[in-house]
């Protein structure tokens, strides 16, 4: 795999004006981010966080009023517009609401981007043929948009965004209007893509799953401001945003509510430990249950588990109550904490 | 039969029959003319807005303060105030050759803001995406505004024809003929009651026509 960097954000900062002309919104402040050609890179944020401002700098429909935007040497802005819409053709971009033309069939949304290109007929034809075919919608050439379904035209929109032959594709929300299998099945394809054809995904997004479930790298916008980026297995091993450790927590069922912690469900009583222990860089937890119990001689009871593959990698830990005499508790922990393995404490008996 | 109910009308047959003539011609000539400039204005004003794809605040400021002001003056003060320019465009300030150019002017400030309005109504959406894919600011223009917009923009010119034909009523009272010029003389002047009539009914079916064909067309281009 190459590390060549394919776009990067050099201290980009910008502003809106208000609604009176003195006052400013500072949308984004001082963004540094570097993104590898090839790679599936992630952006979250809270709604009004900047991710649309921030992705819709790649292609200069924004542009920032301190910084630099480099697509591979160039600075997009800086170019004249003539020059940006040739970049932009090597920048495909989808959007939440797929903006299809309504008055045009799946055909000629596609060509669109085309359309003007003297390219000849038979070679537009057959280019989105391909396309149709690699979205999976080859059926539906000649209906309008109004007679598909939510992730129907979104892949119609994928297809029309690499009708250029793209080397990135921005993904704005691109999954953020569907339902859950839909958003599974369309993130699906961007992987495939990624794969197949080699093109660097940007996506923006307020929802953790899909950074988790499509990204390699993470960066977690905070009104403007990037307060944490990394490889994403180490951004969920090991958050040290709050913000991050928030939006971990809307993926993970590690997180007993408030209502079951301090509620007698779980009958914490004697000298009885409520715990939670999470994998760092892939450290088996199931042995280590099985191990402790034999060796402290302590019941450990396990709540809940939450175990998945990021990256190749599993990812996530166990809740458990540990049960025996306070020496042997103490000891247990001791040794856990030892093991590189990330252990809270999150309820004593009462 | 209709010499019992229209009496007047068919003693004056051939005036009637040239009068609506006259109208339609007004109508045809003057509608086709200020679409194509209101198409224009109208786009100028959409692409020269605040964050419009060719944002200039100048040329905005200039369409939008003129077309303004064009629409303050009631239609019948600017017929007299373009009399001296009707005359050196059509060479005369009567009939319908005289009219046409005061006509133009009355209709476009008012079909350039319905083509405006028609034009904005389109989802920004569509206007990034042709922004993305690296379209040029007129393929934008033509693609996506004008064609998307086909069905609003049928809407709005049948509401403009609409008031148009108002407006070619009008312009008979300055001796333009046509319709409007008939009712004066005849029915409003002589006092005949059905010349009038003849005429509301003449005009009625005029509209009907203009609003289903523009009816026909926004359906037919709408998925
Ligand atoms: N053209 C604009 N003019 C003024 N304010 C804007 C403009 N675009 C976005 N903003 C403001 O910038 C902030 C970030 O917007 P956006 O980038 O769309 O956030 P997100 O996509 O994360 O929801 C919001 O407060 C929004 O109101
Ligand atoms: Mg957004």
């Amino acid at each position: 795999m190459t590390t060549q960097k394919i776009v990067s954000f050099d201290h980009v900062s910008k502003e809106f004006e208000g609604n009176n002309k003195s006052s400013k919104i500072q949308v984004l402040k001082d963004v540094n981010l570097s993104i590898n050609e090839g790679s599936i890179f992630g952006i979250i944020g809270y709604s009004g966080a900047g991710k649309s401002t921030l992705i819709r700098c790649i292609n200069g429909i924004e542009s920032p009023t301190k910084g630099d935007i480099y697509f591979k040497k160039t600075v997009i802005n800086r170019i004249s517009n003539v020059e940006l819409r040739k970049r932009r053709k090597e920048i495909g971009m989808i959007f939440q609401q797929f903006n299809l033309m309504p008055s045009r069939t799946v055909f000629e949304n596609i060509e669109l981007p085309i359309k003007y290109s003297g390219k000849s007929k038979a070679e537009i034809k057959q280019k989105v043929n391909k396309l149709l075919e690699l979205v999976g919608l080859p059926e539906k050439i000649n209906t309008y948009p109004a007679n598909l379904s939510g992730g129907q035209k979104q892949r119609v929109a994928i297809a029309r965004a690499l009708v250029n032959d793209p080397q990135i594709l921005l993904c704005d929300e691109a999954t953020s209007a569907l339902d859950p299998q839909t958003t599974a099945d369309i993130l699906e394809l961007l992987k495939k893509l990624n794969e197949n054809l080699g093109i660097t995904i940007i996506v923006v997004t307020h929802e953790m799953h899909v950074i988790e479930d499509l990204c390699e790298y993470v960066a977690v916008l905070d009104k403007g401001r990037i307060v944490e980026q990394g490889e994403v297995y180490s951004i969920f091993s090991n958050p040290h945003n709050e913000l991050t450790k928030n939006f971990i927590a809307t993926t993970s069922k590690l997180n007993l509510p408030d209502e079951v912690l301090h509620s007698d469900l779980l009958a914490l009583s004697g000298n009885k430990l409520l715990i939670k222990i999470t994998y760092v860089d892939s450290e088996a937890v199931e042995p280590l249950i099985s191990y402790v119990s034999r060796k402290f001689e302590v019941d450990a009871n396990i709540i809940v588990g939450d175990i998945k593959i990021l990256q190749q990698k599993p990812l996530g830990g166990l809740v458990i109550i540990l049960d025996g005499t306070k020496a042997h508790i103490k000891e247990t922990i001791d040794y856990i904490k030892g093991q590189n393995i990330r252990l809270e404490v999150l309820e004593h008996a009462k | 039969m209709p010499s019992k109910l229209f009496p007047n009308v068919v003693l004056n047959y051939s005036i009637f029959k040239l009068a609506i003539l006259q109208t339609l011609e007004m109508l045809v000539i003057t509608a086709v003319i200020s679409f194509c400039i209101s198409i224009i204005f109208g786009i100028i004003l959409v692409v020269t807005k605040k964050n419009g794809i060719l944002m200039n605040t100048v040329i905005w400021n200039v369409f939008d303060k003129i077309i303004n002001l064009f629409r303050s003056i009631p239609f019948i003060i600017l017929i007299a105030a373009l009399i001296p320019l009707t005359r050196l465009i059509s060479g005369t300030a009567i009939g319908v050759k005289g009219t046409i150019f005061p006509l133009i002017v009355g209709i476009v400030p008012f079909f350039s803001r319905q083509i405006e309005a028609a034009l904005n109504e389109l989802d920004g959406g569509l206007v990034e995406a042709g922004q993305v894919m690296g379209l040029s600011p007129f393929q934008i223009i033509y693609s996506i505004y004008l064609k998307e917009s086909i069905g609003s923009i049928a809407r709005v010119t049948t509401i403009t024809i609409i008031s148009l034909i108002g407006l070619t009523a009008i312009v008979g009272v300055v001796g333009g003929g046509g319709i409007g010029d008939f009712a004066i003389q005849y029915g409003y002047q002589q006092n005949q009651q059905d010349a009038t009539i003849a005429c509301i009914l003449v005009l009625l079916i005029i509209v009907s026509i203009v609003q289903v064909i523009g009816t026909l067309i926004s359906r037919r281009v709408e998925h």
